[in-house]
């Protein structure tokens, strides 16, 4: 590639590199402060003396939080979430995925079918409905309660369809000369070349199954079986402060908010996904752009 | 004999008014009142009864190895004394226990007791959720708590009353929590040699040497005025930081019910004297008097803490939430003032009688229950015996908290402190936690301000509630619940007003856009809201 080396055209790249910077920063810099305030001492955080290098070091918020029973609890139950949502995701998305992307000719009620599951992204049937739904079924304080309700991802299946279609056609024919039934052709043919897709669909289902809190909220009756986020969502939402008794309220005060160790739950609570995402991200960008163009 | 007659009067009254109420079963009451000879105690129930309540805890509740939510010291005591078993349906901490209850009782799934505020009161009597208490109040409430009823003239009762039906056990408003007092450096005041404020202008050529002086004595003149907050200018309760004194120093009572000169029901945001106050609060933050960032703040709290401000509103119990402060800075010297209004006046809106309501789920096979708990921990909170004196009154462990006082009871605290520290009270009459309070007074007057946990209660006591011993011009709200066109338009209607309000005061609108507001607000449902709360007045 030749290199243009005018002057306006450095001009323009270096202030799309200064903007990229402070793009890049922007987005940081929230991060940053976080882990600062999470190593940083207790009063110089409080009184808001932490930018974004810890100030006064240590590492006390990190080793009371390992002795917190609360945590690690929490900690366990989105892992669990996350193994048993993430399986119950991924079967169901092949499962599913593979017969929508043949033609409605081999698959009778596909269109039908499709439009069914579309509708369930459109429209919900509420809250309350959900919650009586949940209290009937007995879900309440069970995992599946975390897992049932959002078992079929339909934007997941829906992007691996996509995938399964791009799939040149010629190679679903000759398996079928060969003798290939449906599992036959889905576990050795289109499994095997799907694994961007896969992978897209997997990282999804484990981000959502480890952010979401709000069903833990909801859901879970007593607090040893809330999700990390559920858990960690309590301590840094603004208290309303009109909404509480004045006892609360001095209680509240008198224990005042302990900011290094809200902050290092955040950092313990985003690890896991900041581990798995690099990995993850090559298919990622590769498996997203493949599912989006169908030909 | 007393008793008899008030039992005839309830009968009879409960007889006319579930006559009118369209699923009336007066043969039901007639039942109920012919066993009502047999002596109860209104202290132990007969059986162990279960009854199933949900829980709002601090999200960092702390609990003692062995020890669950649902079976603690707290709940053991009460099941001791009392045979009421606590069966924890769900807890969850006190910033998302609002949301999952009202989920829960849009779904019916609601527990056999539970403690509400007014709006969610009248709307689970009017969907008939309720259990009718008005026989088992008569048969099981104890005489304190009736004395404490007693002192509000009996306007908790009314409060609670539903269709002629007692359907809540309510809580006294301690109306300490009203005034909105400014809490300054008394240190910083004394290194400027200024006075306190007591009127507005005093108030803004306090908050101008503030900012310009440097009070705090670093060389540069970085400290700030007043502090705000982000959420409202002025809160209802007992609010922090916001700017509830000045509006009551213009005889303006925002967001809360009045009757004007006329005798007309009014909402405190749209009177002429809240313009006035909008249009001095804007001036001050024009001036730079005060937080500059006051609307974008999460936590003013901090410029406290760290001493960057040394001035803003508050209730009495502040001093607790300046335990940060003294912390970091044992010279700050916290002292709490009311600003008057220009005749001299000190303004301000009484709360609501009933603060909370205890309820009782509709066919709970024990609703006496609630009233015998209710007795029960009246009597802990002001002559506990040995094993309830070791119990906070008000944590959150026990199932069900309440308050059953006299509504001036801070400033019956504030007395009994002063005797007490100047002898003329012996420290043994003091009830557990004014005996607490004491012993800390003790230890901080020895120590000042050195260890701010031991400051902090007695400060508020003393200095706090000793505020309240002033004169008062106290407007007395009308109405504080929620009306069918409330439930609609409420939400919008507030955040119009919280818009107008902010941009006002940070200068994007024109003080005269107050005007266009009230037209919006009137047009946009405020009249039907007020000729609705005038008809629910009459009732």
């Amino acid at each position: 590639m030749v290199q243009n080396k005018s002057w306006t055209t450095r001009m323009t790249k270096g202030s799309l590199y200064v903007l990229m910077a402070l793009i890049t920063f922007l987005s940081l810099a929230p991060i940053l402060y976080t882990v600062a305030v999470s190593f940083s001492d207790k009063a110089a955080a409080a009184a808001g003396k932490v930018t974004l290098w810890p100030v006064g070091f240590n590492t006390a918020a990190y080793s009371t939080i390992l002795n917190d029973n609360n945590f690690l609890g929490s900690f366990f139950v989105s892992v669990k979430r996350v193994f048993v949502g993430g399986i119950i995701n991924f079967l169901i998305t092949v499962l599913m995925a593979y017969p929508l992307s043949r033609q409605a000719s081999e698959f009778r009620f596909r269109d039908s079918y499709m439009w069914f599951i579309i509708v369930t992204m459109l429209f919900s049937g509420g809250i309350i409905p959900l919650y009586i739904l949940m209290k009937y079924l007995g879900m309440f304080d069970t995992i599946w309660a975390l897992v049932l309700p959002t078992a079929v991802p339909v934007f997941n299946v829906i992007l691996l369809m996509n995938f399964f279609r791009s799939i040149p056609k010629e190679l679903s024919e000759a398996g079928h000369i060969d003798g290939a039934g449906p599992w036959y052709m889905l576990m050795k043919v289109f499994i095997p070349l799907s694994a961007p897709a896969l992978a897209t669909v997997t990282l999804f289902s484990i981000v959502n199954h480890w952010n979401s809190f709000f069903d833990g909220l909801i859901f879970m009756r007593s607090m040893e079986n809330y999700p990390l986020q559920t858990y960690i969502q309590q301590f840094v939402v603004q208290t309303n402060l009109q909404n509480i008794s004045s006892v609360e309220r001095i209680e509240m005060f008198k224990k005042l908010s302990n900011q290094t160790l809200n902050a290092s739950k955040i950092v313990i609570g985003m690890l896991p996904i900041l581990v798995i995402y690099p990995f993850l991200q090559r298919y990622f960008i590769h498996g997203i752009m493949l599912g989006s163009v169908k030909e | 004999m007393n008793v008899k007659k008030m039992l005839g009067l309830v009968l009879a009254a409960s007889l006319i008014f579930t006559g009118c109420s369209s699923n009336s079963t007066p043969e039901n009451t007639e039942g109920q009142a012919a066993v009502d000879n047999a002596p109860v105690d209104p202290f132990r129930l007969p059986e162990p009864v279960e009854v199933k309540v949900t829980k709002s805890v601090l999200p960092d509740l702390d609990l003692k190895d062995g020890e669950t939510i649902e079976d603690n010291e707290y709940t053991q005591y009460v099941f001791d004394k009392t045979n009421f078993k606590t069966k924890v349906m769900w807890y969850a901490s006190s910033t998302d226990y609002d949301q999952k209850m009202q989920l829960a009782v849009a779904s019916n799934d609601t527990p056999d007791m539970m403690v509400v505020n007014e709006t969610m009161f009248r709307a689970m009597a009017a969907s008939d959720q309720l259990e009718d208490l008005t026989d088992v109040y008569e048969k099981y409430v104890s005489p304190e708590i009736k004395k404490f009823y007693a002192a509000t003239d009996n306007k908790v009762i009314d409060a609670a009353t539903y269709d002629g039906k007692l359907l809540a056990l309510p809580s006294v408003g301690i109306q300490a929590d009203a005034p909105s007092m400014l809490w300054v450096r008394q240190d910083w005041l004394d290194k400027l040699g200024l006075k306190p404020p007591t009127n507005i202008e005093e108030l803004k050529a306090m908050l101008k040497a503030f900012v310009e002086k440097d009070p705090d004595g670093d060389g540069t003149a970085n400290t700030i005025g007043l502090t705000g907050n982000n959420v409202n200018l002025s809160a209802v309760g007992g609010g922090l930081h916001d700017f509830k004194g000045i509006f009551n120093a213009f005889n303006a009572y925002p967001q809360t019910w009045v009757k004007d000169e006329s005798g007309k029901v009014v909402y405190g945001s749209t009177v002429p004297g809240a313009k006035e106050a909008l249009g001095v609060i804007r001036d001050m933050y024009k001036e730079g008097l005060i937080d500059k960032e006051f609307a974008l703040r999460k936590s003013p709290d901090e410029l406290v803490a760290s001493g960057k401000a040394g001035a803003f509103f508050g209730p009495w119990w502040t001093p607790w939430a300046l335990t940060g402060s003294v912390k970091n800075d044992p010279k700050a010297n916290w002292q709490a003032y009311m600003i008057k209004d220009k005749k001299g006046k000190v303004n301000i809106a009484s709360l609501p009688a009933a603060q909370s309501y205890l309820v009782v789920k509709k066919g709970f096979e024990h609703p006496e229950a609630a009233v015998v708990y209710a007795n029960m921990y009246d009597e802990v909170s002001h002559t506990p015996d040995a094993e309830g004196k070791k119990l906070i009154v008000g944590h959150s462990l026990w199932p069900l908290t309440m308050i059953t006082d006299y509504p001036d009871a801070a400033t019956n605290k504030h007395k009994l402190l002063v005797d007490a520290l100047a002898g003329k009270v012996k420290p043994e009459e003091l009830d557990g936690e004014m005996q607490l309070v004491y012993e800390q007074a003790l230890k901080d007057k020895a120590n000042p301000r050195v260890n701010a946990d031991d400051w902090a209660a007695p400060h508020a006591y003393l200095v706090g509630a000793g505020v309240l011993k002033q004169e008062m011009n106290a407007t007395d709200p009308v109405f504080s619940a929620s009306t069918k066109t409330m439930e609609r338009r409420w939400a919008n209607l507030q955040k119009l007003e919280n818009e107008t309000f902010f941009k006002i005061v940070l200068g994007s609108l024109e003080l005269d856009a107050f005007d266009t507001f009230v037209e919006d607000w009137k047009a946009e449902g405020g009249s039907t809201i007020i000729s609705e709360i005038e008809e629910e007045i009459k009732k």
